[in-house]
């Protein structure tokens, strides 16, 4: 934890504590609001992805990213790839409804891994949408994950686009590779990248485990070190 | 003769035709909702089908598949060219 804190720089730190402190209120008050069957996984003695509770929240240091992206465009399967974690995963919008963490580990570092429900804008008008929107509004993870669906791209740009404006770091994951591959749907990665001011763009299809190794790779190097000089230079100014 | 439009709601659309959307209403969230999801003035849509009862019915929006209510699609005002 001492090590993580080393290498955020001096706004993270505050930012971290900030942050650990908010992931642990969002998971509460969803809980209150949706009653009944939550509870039901709380009272199973842990956190509703297997780790026991209050174990996410100690290890995070502010190394936290968010997997956020249309309904059924796969956050969840990507969620579980990453972390190794069983999360129901069904074929349908609407599953996941309150977020859930998990710990991805890459080259000796934990990162933690927050799937979010799926939301097809950031003004939200449900509950589900409205944790979303929060968590990566409020939050500051580190970086968003931004899961789309590439057999549906012009709908789920939308919710890119949003990201992008209130200027959030973050990945793009192409999912669904393959199902676009079948529909003889080809994306240029590498323009789509450039029009999105230089976003990472990673292509991935994640059921069948390709692009995963590409996609941790990326994830990674938002989490070491950057010379923030232009950045605090920014906060001064 | 040129072609005319006209207007009517979208759960009056015959299946196959081809329309382009001229007013999303409806109650607030569920029109921000359809907003959300493509369906916004000026987008071309396409009725793939409408179920036996005439409610729910599928139409084609930024080339994916989405089923309305009847009562969403009547409150979405589109144009028909005739």
């Amino acid at each position: 934890m001492t090590q993580e804190r080393n290498y955020t720089p001096n706004t993270g730190g505050d930012r971290s504590i900030h942050l650990v402190g908010h992931v642990g209120r969002v998971v509460g008050c969803c809980r209150d609001l949706l009653g009944g069957c939550v509870r039901a996984l709380a009272g199973s003695g842990g956190h509703c992805c297997g780790q026991p509770e209050g174990s996410v929240m100690g290890c995070t240091g502010g190394s936290v990213i968010a997997l956020a992206g249309n309904p059924n465009t796969g956050k969840s399967t990507i969620f579980n790839a990453l972390t190794g974690s069983h999360q129901h995963v069904g074929n349908w919008p609407g599953k996941t409804v309150e977020q859930k963490a998990g710990i991805l580990k890459h080259d000796g570092q934990e990162i933690v891994v927050v799937d979010l429900p799926g939301t097809y804008s950031l003004s939200a008008c449900s509950l589900e949408e409205q944790i979303a929107r929060d968590f990566i509004v409020k939050a500051h993870p580190r970086v968003v994950v931004n899961v789309l669906d590439s057999t549906n791209l012009e709908r789920n740009l939308y919710l890119t686009a949003q990201i992008l404006e209130i200027g959030v770091p973050m990945i793009i994951v192409l999912n669904m590779r393959d199902l676009a591959e079948a529909r003889g749907i080809s994306i240029d990665i590498h323009r789509l990248a450039q029009q999105l001011h230089n976003t990472p763009v990673i292509s991935v299809a994640a059921s069948r485990e390709q692009g995963l190794a590409e996609l941790k790779q990326t994830i990674a190097t938002f989490m070491t070190p950057q010379p923030q000089v232009a950045c605090r230079l920014d906060l001064v100014a | 003769m040129s072609s005319t439009t006209q207007q009517m709601t979208l759960d009056q659309v015959p299946v196959g035709k081809q329309v382009t959307v001229v007013r999303v209403g409806g109650e607030k969230v569920t029109r921000r909702r359809l907003l959300d999801m493509g369906l916004v003035a000026g987008e071309t849509v396409i009725v793939q089908g409408v179920a036996p009862l005439g409610d729910p019915i599928n139409i084609l929006v930024k080339s994916y598949s989405l089923a309305l209510r009847k009562r969403e699609a009547c409150q979405i005002t589109v144009e028909v060219q005739v």
